[in-house]
């Protein structure tokens, strides 16, 4: 138990350094290296005054032990303050740098103090490790130690910092609470920096804020459990009166102009909803689903196409309800729905370019314009009558579909489409998922909500319903949420309001530590389970 | 044609196999501009035009047009992989690997890539590498394989051996995530366009 209290002792000790005190200290670690370099060249053997005292903090000297000491301690207290990532960076700059004695010892120790970030399959650990002996009893006890806090259940009305890493390999740090029996909220510190931006740091916290009002009630778990999730600005956690050790640090969020792609550091300053909530779940903690093997991350688990981390706009438009206002591209179609609201009805009914992804239309199909003659023959069949069910479908041999449809074109008239999709080549086994999907349904909206010949003018997530409306120049009308469909996927879930506990969710943890490894023979060292979206399920009574 | 390619295309020295890239992971696959030798011959392929500095909407397998900006790439690129190799070494010595060490904490984030090396912002490698992308992407390269949206946006044009071989009418419904512009679209095999 004594030695327990001594780890905990220079743990705190190192946790309290501030960035400051860190900097400070690194300035007179400079002037105390220089002195003793000065010293070697003017002293050589004179040991009185080569091991003199050295400058010291606030003009008080310091014995030269006691230095050489704490520049070996600078060393440890580098590896408690920095962030894994930036040890692993320091390491290969290191490695970079001509050989020498001094860059040797100092990468030992760094590596003797790290793990590495890609690791074969992690083990399963048990909250309570029973002790051994010498160095793993201690290795023991510190694993024990930071298990049991780190899975301590958070009791209703309280909450807990989460800091650590996560299965993936990134760095967590937010807070966790849990509001009642079954609710949840996780609060992330985001400090948005304008990088060349037109939108600014506030416009961004506004939106990322009004992106996730719209979804937190789409984040649901198993059992009735809810999650609800926070972006605060510093200044913002900073008024919440936390000390430093409960306060999680900012996580700095570029915003970059237009033309350049989101992640979870950079988001694009146009960036629409889903991505940002994508990203945003990276911060706690999720991996990315969608296929690897196109980015050499071969060992990578896939989620379902309708997974948050697989496709969000996918995930989005099954999950989160929403109010869209679509513009005419000529308002003779405006004109004709806002005279029609059998022509509004006949419209809102989803097509094929609604209820399919653009991978699966890229890849696999091909488009061509209904004849005149199909057209007709369609509409007499309905007694001249829009349809109902304007679409019509029929698998192919190969597994794929044959899809055709009627709409409305640009001038209100009556046109149809037909698309071909095949599945005898490319990812087949992804593409007869899709296919039978479209013929079996149900057909959700997955891609455009907007009809032809309009285009997305405004969308509000998470809106309450209205009947559909239409001007001279726009159609608006709600596309709701399928009906008890979540954003999060069971193991989503409980792997966020489990924070770093390395015992919840072994499933999800051991698949997840494989996303973005890129070695190909690791593949082999991945679960079995990771192959297929049991995975996912892991949390589910 | 066969003179203009051989015209085109930049000899490597005969020690040089290099590949480089810069990568990034998306939802839609990678967005990736990478260069590397075929039979001695620089290529340069492009599956996105993220990277691009100037306009241009073509994917694929591209020749460059004037070699003179990129002398002393390959060399710089050869330096650059042998210091990655012997700092890979070094780190052996204490068990671990460069590649090892690379984090995964900005899951999107653009990368390089020499030879299978990966080096990420942060690395003491970055910013020279940034610097030898930049000349390569300035580079005019002639499209050999692949796919051009052309001006008017109205079709995409298939390439092979430098010749028109097929178009497709581009219908921004059907190929982007928006029929909006700004949007990214695939093109077929070849990979995804950002259009503003």
């Amino acid at each position: 138990m004594k030695l327990l209290f001594v780890l905990l002792f220079i743990a705190g000790n190192a946790w309290a350094l501030t960035q400051e005190e860190l900097n400070a200290n690194i300035a007179l670690m400079n002037q105390q290296t220089q002195e003793i370099g000065k010293r070697l060249q003017r002293y050589g053997s004179d040991c009185g005054r080569m091991l003199a005292p050295l400058p010291g903090r606030n003009g008080t000297p310091i014995h030269f032990h006691t230095a050489v000491a704490a520049i070996e301690n600078m060393t440890s207290n580098i590896q408690s303050l920095m962030s894994q990532a930036c040890v692993n960076l320091l390491l290969q700059n290191l490695a970079s740098l001509p050989s020498s004695a001094s860059t040797n010892t100092v990468m030992q120790r760094l590596a003797d103090m790290t793990r590495p970030s890609v690791a074969a399959a992690p083990q399963i650990q048990t909250a309570c490790t029973p002790p051994g002996t010498d160095f793993a009893e201690l290795t023991n006890l510190m694993t024990t130690v930071r298990n049991l806090d780190q899975c301590a259940p958070v009791p209703a009305g309280k909450g807990k910092r989460v800091k650590g890493r996560s299965a993936y390999g990134r760095d967590l740090d937010y807070l966790l609470f849990k509001e009642k029996d079954n609710e949840f909220r996780a609060v992330l510190n985001v400090d948005f920096q304008m990088n060349n931006s037109s939108v600014t740091s506030a416009q961004m916290l506004n939106r990322a804020k009004g992106c996730l009002a719209g979804a937190n009630e789409s984040f649901k778990g198993p059992n009735g459990k809810k999650l609800k999730i926070d972006l605060l600005s510093p200044n913002e956690i900073g008024s919440l009166g936390l000390n430093a050790a409960r306060k999680p640090a900012a996580q700095v969020v570029k915003i970059t102009p237009g033309n350049i792609g989101s992640n979870s550091s950079n988001y694009q300053e146009n960036i629409p909803c889903p991505t940002l909530v994508h990203e945003v779940l990276h911060l706690l903690g999720l991996c990315d689903e969608y296929s690897g093997g196109r980015d050499n991350f071969s060992c990578r688990a896939r989620g379902p196409l309708d997974s948050v981390m697989e496709s969000a706009e996918t995930a989005f438009a099954r999950a989160v309800p929403r109010r869209v206002t679509c513009q005419c591209d000529d308002s003779e179609l405006c004109e004709t729905l806002q005279r029609s609201p059998a022509a509004r009805e006949f419209l809102r009914y989803p097509r094929f370019e609604q209820i399919t992804n653009i991978r699966f239309r890229n890849n696999y199909c091909e488009k061509a314009k209904l004849s005149r003659s199909s057209r007709k023959s369609w509409l007499e069949q309905n007694n001249n009558n829009y349809p109902a069910v304007p679409i019509r479908l029929s698998p192919t041999n190969d597994g794929g579909v044959i899809f055709e449809e009627l709409s409305l074109d640009e001038e209100g008239e009556l046109e149809g489409f037909r698309y071909e999709c095949s599945c005898a080549s490319g990812d087949v086994e992804e593409c007869r998922k899709a296919a039978k999907r479209i013929v079996q349904g149900p057909r959700e909206t997955v891609g455009h909500d907007c009809p032809a010949y309009t285009s997305k003018a405004a969308i509000n997530w998470g809106t309450t319903p209205r009947a559909s409306a239409a001007t001279e120049d726009t159609i608006s009308f709600d596309v709701p949420a399928v009906p008890g469909a979540s954003l999060l996927q069971p193991a989503h879930f409980e792997r966020i309001v489990s924070g770093t506990c390395p015992t919840t969710t072994p499933r999800y943890s051991n698949c997840a530590a494989f996303a973005y490894e890129t070695d190909p023979n690791k593949c082999a060292d991945a679960p079995d389970y990771c192959q297929s979206a049991s995975w996912l399920q892991e949390g589910t009574p | 044609m066969k003179f203009l390619l051989a015209f085109l295309l930049i000899p490597l020295s005969a020690q040089a196999a290099l590949k480089f890239a810069m990568e990034r992971s998306t939802s839609l696959g990678t967005d990736k501009m990478e260069v590397h030798d075929e039979g001695g011959q620089l290529i340069i392929k492009k599956t996105s035009n993220w990277f691009d500095r100037n306009v241009d909407t073509r994917l694929g397998e591209f020749a460059v047009q004037n070699p003179a900006p990129l002398k002393g790439v390959t060399a710089e690129l050869s330096q650059i992989e042998s210091e990655i190799k012997a700092a890979d070494q070094r780190l052996s010595a204490i068990g671990r690997g460069f590649n090892q060490l690379n984090n995964n904490d900005r899951p999107h984030a653009p990368f390089f890539r020499v030879n299978g090396f990966k080096v990420q912002e942060g690395s003491s490698l970055y910013t020279r590498l940034e610097e030898i992308a930049a000349k390569l992407q300035e580079a005019p390269l002639k499209l050999i394989q692949g796919v051009e949206l052309d001006k008017a946006r109205k079709n995409y044009v298939f390439y092979a051996d430098g010749k028109e071989v097929k178009r497709e009418a581009f219908n921004a419904r059907f190929f982007c995530e928006s029929s909006r512009f700004p949007t990214r679209c695939l093109a077929r095999e070849w990979g995804a366009l950002y259009l503003e």
